[in-house]
């Protein structure tokens, strides 16, 4: 039984690591911090797999764990590259519409940037957004709508939150 | 112009094409197979310890079986050095699993004292602050509005191995691991000579120039896989110091032991070096 639970996790994670890596590298950007904190995720996954109970909850469960060791990864480390260093070192082409998004993106609040990222990047509802962050969905909406509004971006309520 | 609907379609296109490293396969894989590696020692080890332990249960239970135990040679020698006291507490907040050795019947008192004691201290306070710890992240947990059903409970596990045991050597480690936002282990290790109640130090089992020897196993193993190891300038391996830990396997040989990040990235884990004679 612990032991085809732990062959299934075995199976999900394989399945679904480029998922999990692109989420760590979002927060991270930097590949061995991102490799790093996907490891230290399934080893605490594989500890903690007797307290998971509900196995059709282990996509949540383990975005969950993933998010929480990127965030106190974060919360330990400064970023590693100043962002006044990147003023004018950007090519001038790139400096299109795409740019100040980007740059905003990549400077907002850890906790809006997840929201934004598990929406619109990894298309979860917001019920399991709710899950993964053990925030009130009223909450989570309220994130939302403050990671919108500083991204500059207007979508409508359905755009939003479908 | 984009509509702000496609510029988030092209911030997710970017993010879907985040280019994956090679590496991750085997970061991937890797926490797996170190669990099923260590399958096979672990069995045999298993072994060895359940004998002990049953012998132990045994030796507490009756004591006319214990003094005649002491008079067999080479399971006696364990049995006189090692009891041990096991619990597990569980609450919503922490589990808690510790099996405690101690060391028993040596001819030095004084020795045993003393190191029963210092492993009864240093459990006792491990336990304490992370007890504390996990009262302070539930609770902060479910005043945030966590729900207390989901709650990871901390993870606390002291135990230890015997890494060898004869008439004259007594090698044990004592472990220590605990997962909370992240995991930790830390290992500890004791190394006595039975005949003097006294530590054994790396040179009393190499010799005087025993740096020089340790020096030449890890150097020797980091210019085999300099990737899996931190440069001499980035926090690398520049030499032993004298507090090395290491313990003394089966063979009576020491194996010097590099805790996780002391000498390689976290992804490298627990080093081992054995150094022959």
């Amino acid at each position: 039984m612990a032991h085809n639970s732990l062959a299934r996790f075995q199976a999900y994670v394989e399945e679904h690591q480029a998922e999990l890596y692109r989420l760590a590298y979002s927060y991270l950007k930097n590949r061995e911090d991102a490799l790093d904190a996907v490891q230290e995720s399934i080893v605490r996954g594989i500890d903690h797999l007797p307290s998971l109970r509900d196995e059709s909850r282990l996509r949540v469960w383990m975005t969950r764990i993933l998010v929480n060791e990127c965030l106190s990864r974060l919360r330990r480390k400064r970023p590693s590259v100043p962002l006044e260093e990147w003023d004018g070192a950007e090519p001038e082409h790139d400096r299109d519409e795409m740019w100040d998004l980007r740059r905003s993106l990549d400077t907002l609040d850890p906790k809006l940037r997840t929201v934004v990222v598990l929406r619109f990047f990894e298309d979860r509802k917001l019920e399991e957004i709710a899950q993964i962050t053990h925030a009130p969905l009223s909450t989570v909406k309220t994130r939302l709508y403050r990671a919108l509004a500083q991204l500059r971006l207007h979508l409508t309520e359905e755009e939003a939150l479908s | 112009m984009k509509t702000d609907r496609e510029k988030l379609e092209t911030l997710k296109r970017e993010y879907m094409e985040t280019p994956i490293p090679p590496e991750l396969e085997f970061a991937v894989r890797a926490p797996f197979l170190k669990k099923k590696k260590s399958r096979l020692p672990q069995q045999l080890l298993c072994l060895a310890a359940s004998v002990c332990v049953l012998f132990v249960a045994a030796l507490n239970l009756n004591p006319a079986f214990a003094a005649a135990a002491a008079q067999v040679p080479v399971i006696g020698s364990m049995a006189r050095v090692l009891t041990f006291t096991e619990y597990h507490i569980e609450s919503d907040s922490q589990l808690l699993n510790a099996r405690v050795p101690e060391i028993d019947g040596t001819d030095f008192p004084d020795l045993e004292e003393r190191i029963n004691e210092e492993i009864q201290q240093k459990i006792d306070a491990g336990m304490a602050q992370a007890q504390e710890r996990a009262a302070q992240e539930y609770d902060a947990y479910v005043a945030t509005g966590g729900n207390p059903d989901e709650f990871i409970p901390v993870t606390i596990t002291f135990d230890y191995e015997v890494k060898s045991c004869t008439d004259d050597i007594l090698s044990f480690e004592l472990q220590r691991f605990e997962v909370r936002a992240s995991s930790f282990t830390e290992l500890t290790y004791y190394n006595i000579d039975l005949n003097t109640g006294e530590s054994i130090t790396l040179e009393d089992l190499l010799g005087p120039d025993w740096k020089d020897k340790v020096n030449a196993v890890v150097n020797t193993a980091i210019d085999e896989h300099p990737e899996f190891y931190f440069a001499k300038d980035q926090g690398g391996f520049t030499g032993v110091s004298d507090s090395r830990r290491f313990y003394i396997n089966e063979a009576g040989n020491p194996v010097v032991v590099f805790q996780k990040y002391e000498i390689a990235p976290g992804s490298s884990g627990v080093l081992e070096f054995e150094i022959p004679d």
